[in-house]
């Protein structure tokens, strides 16, 4: 029988809270949501299975109402497999009068938000879940501004790292923007926190001599043991960030990636959750792809390899493939201005060296209000030649001229 | 019935109604007969449980007639679940043979509360 007969005639916006009821007999779960319907979008799941596909399908609820005796799981189990997944969905457990010591006892150890009894009067159970969705709004709202505050403090980290460690940042950048584009082709959640593993990826490169950092940005291949020091970068961003609220995902991506030892402590402790493993696969691709391209293989060579040599999902290289030859279609040109001519979308187009030998910003970097400064200064200074070369997209592009001389 | 029985339907039927206008009455009207429907096929596939000496399966088919019961305040049918799901977990299962002619009398009865009561509030709408 369809939900639709019990659904009032209401008029639901997008802000308008979704909540799911699950039950294993049909006349309950119609008659729950009769008396829910009015105020909330229902959608309802026959049990436990049932709901972990519909919450995978169509995303996260503010709230579920789970019977706790169902077939196949129960409603507790079903219920902690909700919070492991979806922490921020309010759970409620349904429960007759026999289980009650049970839901208590959950309640107690933090498992569910609230329980309602057998049969539930109206008015008890649109205010135990009114104020489940209540819950949910706060707790979406901490973790938005949290998620927010947190963003902008790493942005601001990394944005320094490119001023002071240029050589070793360059590569991160570049990596940061393919997986980007790959998180969006792709379509997934949460692509910030993969431009987090990417940039995060590579913080560990500053501990590298610069003899290495120049050929990895080159993608010249490593003796043995410059590999090893290589290998154990994303080791290092684990250690860094390990204690960083909202970042453990990030950081078991990065003991994933990292040091041989790292990737068995993992693998002994649990398999990678499904939102690790696309990180590190979208990560180990783009990093090998950037390698490859960096070593000047071309890019349809470069997807040769990643195919023949095995160990990327198909998915990933063909989104790869299809970033790839997005990007190609706005093409670059290639323009020579002076510092004060820079702009932000614009990316350098080689290393810009000083007199010195010191590395300013590594070629590829997008320029940045952070970078202009750092060039601003050295250019005061006396320790910057002009022009710079930078690449813009063609439809972008100015006129070519001439940069004047001093 | 007993007014015990009819005054639990009406509790619990008054109590999913907001507005009692006709759409709502029959709403709550395919809510009964949606359970009504039902009923028969739980019983019968619990007493094939127990004749088929599976006490597991046996509380199961209670605990979800119990479920269904007490949802629309059928406490008759509710109770007499309720009695033979505790005897199929201690799995006693001789002693259930007996509600059989019990619950079925009991949802006959509930089933004519329900037309009564339901007859009122459309009228009443």
């Amino acid at each position: 029988m369809s939900d639709d007969l019990w659904r009032r005639a209401s008029v639901f916006t997008d802000d308008t809270p979704v909540i799911l009821l699950v039950d294993d007999e049909a006349t309950t779960l119609q008659t729950l949501s009769l008396q829910l319907g009015q105020e909330f979008r229902v959608v309802t799941a026959s049990g436990g299975p049932a709901a972990m596909a519909v919450l995978d399908n169509q995303g996260p609820v503010a709230a579920i109402v789970a019977d706790k005796r169902m077939p196949d799981m129960d409603g507790i189990e079903l219920l902690e497999h909700v919070r492991l997944r979806y922490p921020d969905t309010s759970r409620v457990l349904h429960t007759g009068q026999a289980d009650l010591a049970v839901a208590i006892s959950a309640i107690n150890s933090g498992n569910v938000f609230g329980f309602l009894t057998k049969p539930c009067p109206t008015r008890e159970l649109r205010r135990t879940v009114r104020e489940a969705v209540e819950r949910h709004r706060v707790v979406a709202a901490e973790r938005d501004v949290s998620g927010r505050t947190l963003r902008a403090t790493l942005q601001a980290l990394f944005g320094w790292m490119e001023l002071a460690n240029p050589l070793a940042f360059a590569r991160a950048g570049r990596i940061r923007d393919l997986v980007a584009a790959l998180g969006r082709e792709l379509e997934l959640d949460d692509v910030w926190q993969i431009e987090v593993a990417a940039m995060a990826s590579q913080l560990g490169a500053v501990t590298l001599p610069p003899s290495v950092l120049d050929k990895l940005d080159r993608g010249l291949p490593l003796p043995d043991n410059e590999q090893q020091l290589t290998d154990a970068i994303p080791s290092v961003a684990a250690k860094l960030l390990r204690d960083v609220p909202m970042l453990e995902d990030v950081v078991e991506a990065m003991r994933t990636l990292g040091s041989t030892e790292d990737r068995r402590a993992v693998a002994r402790a649990q398999p990678a959750s499904p939102a690790v493993s696309l990180t590190v696969g979208v990560l180990r691709a783009a990093i090998e792809f950037d390698t490859l391209v960096s070593r000047g293989v071309g890019t349809d060579s470069a997807f040769a390899h990643l195919v023949r040599g095995g160990g990327h999902s198909g998915q990933v290289v063909d989104a790869l493939r299809r970033v790839c030859s997005g990007m190609d279609v706005p093409d670059r040109v290639v323009h020579a201005v002076r510092v004060a001519e820079l702009e932000v979308g614009m990316h350098f187009a080689e290393d810009v060296v000083a007199p010195n030998g010191l590395t300013l910003v590594g070629g590829g970097v997008a320029v940045t209000e952070g970078i202009m400064d750092r060039l601003v200064n050295f250019k005061r200074k006396g320790q910057l030649t002009e022009p710079i070369l930078v690449t813009l997209p063609a439809a972008e592009s100015p006129a070519a001229e001439a940069p004047e001389e001093d | 019935m007993s007014d015990d029985a009819r005054s639990s339907i009406r509790t619990r039927i008054e109590d999913l109604i907001d507005d009692g206008d006709a759409c709502e009455i029959a709403l709550i009207e395919r809510l009964v007969a949606s359970f009504l429907d039902r009923a028969p096929g739980l019983i019968a596939d619990l007493f094939d449980a127990v004749a088929q000496h599976d006490a597991p399966a046996a509380r199961h088919w209670a605990h979800k007639l119990k479920g269904a019961a007490s949802n629309l305040g059928v406490s008759t049918v509710a109770e007499l679940s309720f009695d033979v799901e505790r005897l199929a977990a201690e799995a006693q299962l001789a002693p259930i043979a007996g509600y059989r002619s019990r619950i079925e009398h009991a949802l006959a009865g509930a089933r004519v509360d329900f037309t009564q009561i339901l007859g009122e509030l459309a009228r009443a709408a």
